[in-house]
């Protein structure tokens, strides 16, 4: 008893923020308030709704571009779109083959699009913390880009329904010189944490990975 | 405004609040999930009984939508480059317990809230998350020893 007592002491603490009360009060308060418009306006919401989702999904299948992503998320403007540039880089670790086909430098930050599939193109969502090839297998994917004066990478992905498993990494720099990337296959254990380790600086990782320069 | 709405709303916002928080970890999103299920709980309030029905169909409707955001959304993380292209996960609250229940796998903190928080059985745990019963008391059990060896102290048998 005094363990269950700890946990809900402990979710006690949790809860739900002003804000949030006040944001899904007044939601509610102008739906109430609107349904007669709202009622009146259904068919014309619906239709853009359905132009909008089409849109959105156009723009967020599977073979959307880097430039794509980068432009919804307003990392930059239509115009840089010619910044895109194409390259050809690709390896195999431990059976999950890593492509990348482009990136864009826009002289502050680089950004650049990895796809990923496995042998058995499969991928599931294990957990939050890392993608995972299989439950069984407890392996996790890595990627990123380092060298030069890159400090730290800002990465989003995202599992696509036919196993692809799509990240786009952000890394700030001023100059395309000495940049490589990291296509790393980790072992993980059940809570998702690497079972080598953490890698400090400097040190030499056991992990599976392959490193490639961005330029040649 | 619905005084029936209101009446629920207040009486599980910090659950389901929690709840959500507890499977996304990520405030952000739980903001936007935790907006969604109020939203549809307006507009079926009138199908749901009683107060419990109202609960019960707003966790299942909550973990519905965790499941969906998980599946459809980018996931997003900052990677310090000393340390590893998998990295550990951060806590946002310093309460030692919230983050060791925060850093167990998705399937895990879900039956630990349950089952410890709102004080469902293992048979209503199962019912709600479409699992088999003696699934629940797996994960029951599993999370309870990875809970014991995070915490390092002992966990009764509560089940």
């Amino acid at each position: 008893m005094r363990n269950k007592e700890i946990l809900k002491k402990s979710f006690d603490k949790i809860t739900m923020p002003q804000y949030l009360e006040k944001d899904i009060l007044n939601m509610i308060e102008n739906k109430s308030s609107r349904k007669s418009i709202f009622i009146k306006f259904s068919t014309i919401t619906a239709v853009i709704a359905i132009i909008l989702t089409m849109g959105i999904t156009g723009v967020f299948a599977h073979n959307f571009g880097l430039f794509d992503f980068l432009l919804a998320n307003k990392d930059v403007t239509p115009e840089q779109q010619e910044l895109v540039q194409q390259t050809n880089l690709e390896a195999i670790v431990e059976g999950v083959t890593f492509k990348s086909r482009e990136f864009l430098f826009d002289g502050n930050n680089l950004y650049i699009k990895v796809e990923v599939t496995s042998k058995e193109n499969k991928f599931i969502a294990g957990d939050d913390e890392a993608p995972m090839i299989s439950p069984e297998q407890y392996k996790a994917i890595g990627v990123g880009l380092f060298g030069g004066e890159i400090a730290h990478n800002r990465v989003d992905w995202k599992y696509e329904n036919d196993g692809t498993l799509i990240y786009i990494i952000k890394a700030e720099t001023k100059s395309l010189d000495g940049i490589k990337i990291r296509f790393a296959v980790n072992d993980i254990d059940e809570n998702g944490k690497r079972k080598s380790g953490v890698a400090k600086k400097g040190e030499k990782s056991s992990v599976p990975y392959k490193e490639l320069p961005l330029v040649k | 405004m619905d005084s029936r709405f209101i009446d629920i709303f207040n009486k599980t916002k910090h659950d389901i609040y929690r709840l959500v928080r507890i499977y996304i970890r990520n405030s952000y999103d739980t903001d936007d999930i935790v907006q969604n299920v109020y939203l549809k709980l307006h507009k079926n309030i009138y199908n749901l009984n009683d107060d419990e029905h109202a609960k019960r169909w707003l966790i299942r409707v909550a973990i519905n939508e965790c499941k969906n955001q998980f599946l459809s959304n980018w996931v997003r993380r900052v990677i310090p480059l000393d340390e590893t292209l998998v990295d550990e996960v951060s806590f946002e609250a310093d309460d030692k317990v919230w983050q060791a229940v925060i850093s167990l796998p998705q399937k895990y903190r879900i039956v630990i809230y349950l089952f410890y928080y709102e004080e469902y059985s293992t048979s209503e745990i199962a019912e709600t998350l479409k699992l088999k019963e003696a699934n629940v008391r797996k994960q029951l059990q599993r999370a309870r020893e990875r809970l014991k060896k995070i915490l390092k102290e002992a966990w009764d048998n509560e089940e």
